[in-house]
Formats: C-alpha cells, structure tokens, sequence
C-alpha cells in the first residue's frame, strides 16, 4: 500500500494534477472516443438538461437559486401547514377535556402528560412532512445533486468536500442517517469533519422547536426567524469545518477533489415523491409512539410529583434550578433549562417540556406562555442554543459508531456546548445593545 | 417550406423578442424586489407590496435570472433562452408558493384563528408577477421546439 501510494504521489507531482481528477477526465475521454467512433449522430442537439444546467450551475446564480429555492421549501413547510396544525391542536384540546379538571394523577397523565405533552409534539408532524415534501420535488426532479456541485466550490474553499454536501443536507431531515451516509466520502479526515459539522444542520425534530418561539414572536417574519436558522446551520457548519481544518493536525490538509455524475432532470412522479415523504416522515411517528411518548411520561411525572406542591418545587422544578444558574446569563430560566436537559433524549422534547412545564394546551396559549418568559432577543438566543447545543442520544450514539472512537464523541459534544452557548450569549449581546 | 437558414432567422427575431419580454420581467421583478426589501426599512408603505426582506431578495434573484437571460439573447447566445425558462419556472414556484400560503391564512380565518382576511395583502406581487410570467410559456414552449429542431 505504501508503494502504491508513493507511486501515486509522485505520478500526480509529474502529471501537475491530482490522480482522483486525472484518472476519471481520462477515463470519460477514452469513453468519448469510442462513442464517436462507434456511434453516428445527425447533430449535437440542445437538450433540456443542458439549457437548466447552464442557469442552475452558473458561476455567480447557482448559490443565490439555490438558497431562494431552500427558502421557498421553509416557507411551504411552516405559512402552508399551519391550518392543520391548529385542526390537529384542537383535537386533541378536545381529548384532554374528555377528563375534566386535573386534579387527579390520572386526570393529570392524561390531559396535562399525553394530551398536553405527546399531543403537542404530534401536532408538528404537518410541518415535518410537507418540508419531506418539498425536498423529495427537489430530490427527483434532479435538482438536489447539482445543489451538491455548486456547493462545492464554496464548500472546497471552506475546506469541507463536495461529497459532504449530500449528507449535510441529509441532516435537514436526520442527522442519524445523514452522519451514516457519510461512508460515500473516502477520504477518513473530509469523512470525521463531515461527521463533526452535521449535528449542525439543523435536523426536523428541532423545527418544533423554532415553530413554537417563531409563531409566538416574530408574526409575519417566523418562517423567515426560521430559515435564518438553516441558513446559521450551514453557515456553523462551514466555519467549524474550516476551524477544524486549521487546526486539529489530524485533520489538516486539503479537502480531496469531488467527482459527481449529473444525472439528468426528469419530471418527479406523484407516487416516488408521496413514498419518499412518507418513509422520512414516519420515523418522526415511530419516535413519538416510543422515546416521546417515555419522555412525556417522565417530563409529567417529573413535574407532577411530589403530588400536590408547587410546580417550582417539584422534581423538575429542583432540576431546573439546579441549571438555571449556568443558563441564567443567556437569559433563559428554570423552565428553559428542564426542556433544554431533557432535550438530549430527542430535540422535540424540548416543546413537549414547555407543553408540560406552563401547563396549558394548545399551541397560541403555549405561545402566550412562552411570551410572558422570554423575549424575542432570547427566544431568537434558544432557537440557536437548540441548533447548536447537544446532538440527541441517538445521534450521539452513531457518532460514536462512526468514527470508532469516545474521543471524537467526547469532542462533539464539547465543541457544540461552547459554540451554542458562545453563539447564544452573542445574540443576547447584540440584541441588547440593539434593541436595549 | 422554408430552408434551415430562413428558420434560424425567424428564431433569432424571435429571441430578440424573448430577450425584451425577458428584460421588462426581470426589471418590474428586480423593483418589487427593492420595495419589498425597503418596506422592511420603512422607507416605503403600501398594503399590496409586503414588508418583507427575505422574500425581496428571492425576487431579486428571479429579476437576476431574467437580466442575465435578456443580456445573453441580446449578445446573440441562443443558450441564453435557459435563463428565460428558469426565470418562468422560479416565478411559477413563487407564484404558487403565495398562493398556497394566501389559501392557507384563508383557512385560518374560516376557524376562527385570523382575526381578517384582506385579498389585497394576500394577492401578493409574487402571484400575479408569476401569472405574467406564464403567459410567456407557451411562446417559451414553440421557441424550444424550434430552437431543438433547428
């Protein structure tokens, strides 16, 4: 191996090119040469692909079309999935009231845990599947790869592969199966720094999250509060990306060329796109039938028990107090600090906690509550704080299984808790010199 | 029967037309893009054109896609026709999105969660910029054909 590899290098310095670009040009040459000679064609024609190919892949339009697009996709999942989402709300605000007054523990499960809690997390499964939606359009009509190619020479000069482009936009729906695919990119260091940036993209369990504080504070500007999520997301990822590039020595170097086959555009089929968003959304409803379900449990037993006293004085109550001081200086409180704790279980939990903490059902009085506890400045500081902060368990564990490795888990983790509180304190700061 | 050279001819007036249609789009695109853009500022009030940043910028865009196409056809590129069927397939993306969006504050407001509903603040710029842009489809549709047959 070490012969061939010298014998690589020293083939590549001669050559004046690396041999992952050579080898392939060569390799499409010698195909071209055959087919001129075997096949006879009237005339090069203009083909559709071409003509999209010259808007979508331009040098100075295929970025900002890309990101207009993207933002039409956030927009679509949060402006058009609203009346659903109250129709849902309402039915289950019309389940808890089937057992009265909560004044019994069981009266209190039901309305305040399942209804209250579960409910309200189900209640965003609208949204969740119509940006399923628009990103299967996106997928089958051929859109997404040349996504990934004008990406790259961003991405290149910001030191991450063209081939991580895939997998973190994978991570917009999971960063479990997005952190899995980044098998395809084979070189070990552009494969760890994918792996470490992609909790940053900002996966759909934390769209809840930026659903809630959006609606409740920035009206006619939430969908955009929350593509400047995705967009702050992307932009981490790429920094981090550059930062770890720079300065880890494992992980120095140049990121390896990228190669990609451009598929044609086709026209997406109604039964492929529905598929597609159905296998990604059903995950969201598996998690809900089990961890979020579990979590609603423990979040109302937690903040239920002891039976009688004082929500402050409960468990989650002491829990909360015990963190609020390390989240104090961002401005965020004790109920915050129980929803951002249990938050690493899965980041939906995070809304569930709120539903469960203030008590009230519905997603316009859940808002309410939440308004009386933050202000916009903070609600924008702990949208970023849930992007940035912890992966969830899940996620953990495939990092962990990915890279082999405790260190690089360890790592991820530790980075992220810095970044999101640094990230978070700096929103804090700015908005208040700004907004006093 | 016309010869081949009488057909690139006609395609290239045709172009030239496409190039104009292309540039009027791409200029009434690129001023509600800047209005919507300053609304947020407060420089500018005025119920149709919404207050609304982000929106403003993807406006841009599609007025950039429609320069960039006027500007090539103008040169004589035939490619530059892509940037033309981009620009319509963007503002038909845009136009629907508000659509759908305007169908759902409609829904809101039928179960009680909008307190009103105004068809000026929802027949946004986007919409029927979209629907001006689609009357240049079909010619868009017959200028593909030719342009492939040629």
């Amino acid at each position: 191996m070490e012969e061939i590899r010298r014998i690589r290098e020293e083939l590549s310095k001669k050559l004046g090119e690396d041999l992952e670009v050579l080898l392939p040009a060569r390799r499409y040459e010698i195909a071209g040469e055959i087919s001129r000679r075997c096949l006879r064609r009237r005339e090069e024609r203009l083909t559709l692909t071409d003509m999209l190919d010259h808007v979508f892949l331009h040098r100075a339009l295929g970025i900002p079309i890309f990101l207009a697009l993207m933002y039409a996709v956030f927009q679509f999942a949060y402006s058009v999935s609203e009346p659903f989402m109250v129709m849902l709300e309402a039915a289950f605000g019309w389940l808890a009231s089937l057992a009265g007054e909560a004044e019994t523990p069981l009266a209190s499960l039901w309305a305040d845990g399942i209804c209250g809690g579960l409910g309200f997390v189900l209640v965003f499964i609208f949204p969740i599947f119509f940006l399923f939606l628009a990103l299967a359009i996106l997928e089958d009509s051929g859109y997404l790869p040349r996504a990934a190619f004008v990406m790259d020479r961003l991405m290149y000069r910001l030191g991450l592969h063209g081939r991580s482009f895939i997998p973190l936009l994978l991570g917009f729906g999971c960063n479990l199966p997005a952190i899995m695919a980044t098998r395809v990119i084979d070189d070990e260091r552009d494969r760890l720094i994918t792996i470490l940036v992609n909790p940053l993209m900002s996966c759909s369990a934390r769209l809840p999250v930026y659903v809630l504080l959006a609606g409740a504070f920035f009206g006619a500007y939430a969908g955009a509060a929350i593509f400047s999520m995705y967009v702050l997301g992307i932009a981490l990822a790429v920094l981090m990306a550059l930062l770890f590039r720079k300065t880890i020595p494992q992980l120095r170097g140049k990121p390896a060329p990228f190669i990609l086959e451009l598929p044609p555009y086709l026209r997406p089929t109604l039964r492929s796109v529905l598929l597609k968003t159905w296998q990604r959304g059903v995950v969201f409803l598996k998690k809900a039938a089990t961890i979020l379900f579990a979590g609603a449990l423990a979040l109302w037993a937690l903040s239920s028990f002891p039976w009688g006293v004082p929500l402050e004085a409960t468990y989650a109550g002491m829990l909360g107090h015990a963190l609020e001081p390390l989240l104090r200086p961002l401005g965020f409180d004790w109920m915050a600090a129980v929803a951002l704790f249990f938050g690493f279980l899965a980041k939906e939990i995070v809304v569930e906690t709120f539903g469960i903490l203030y008590g009230v059902a519905g997603e316009e009085e859940i808002q309410a509550a939440v308004a009386a506890h933050m202000t916009p400045v903070t609600a924008f500081a702990f949208m970023a704080f849930t992007l940035i902060y912890l992966p969830c368990l899940a996620t953990f564990g495939i990092i962990r299984a990915e890279t082999g490795s405790w260190k690089w888990t360890l790592f991820a983790v530790a980075y992220e808790l810095a970044l999101a509180y640094a990230v978070a304190a700096t929103i804090v700061a700015f908005g208040s010199i700004v907004w006093g | 029967m016309k010869t081949l050279q009488e057909r690139r001819e006609e395609s290239k007036l045709e172009l030239k037309g496409f190039a104009v249609g292309s540039a009027v789009l791409g200029a009434v695109y690129a001023a509600f893009g800047v209005l919507e853009v300053m609304s947020v500022a407060g420089a500018f009030s005025f119920e149709p054109v919404p207050a609304d940043a982000a929106s403003g910028l993807c406006l841009l865009v599609v007025a950039a896609t429609f320069l960039l196409g006027a500007k090539e056809l103008l040169e004589g590129r035939t490619l530059g026709i892509s940037f033309v069927v981009v620009g319509v397939a963007l503002a038909a993306v845009f136009g629907l999105l508000y659509i759908l969006i305007a169908v759902a504050h409609a829904l809101m407001f039928v179960l009680g969660e909008a307190e009103e509903l105004s068809l000026l603040a929802e027949l946004r710029p986007e919409i029927w910029l979209a629907l001006a842009a689609a009357a240049m489809a079909p010619y868009l549709r017959r200028a593909l054909k030719e342009l492939r047959a040629i």
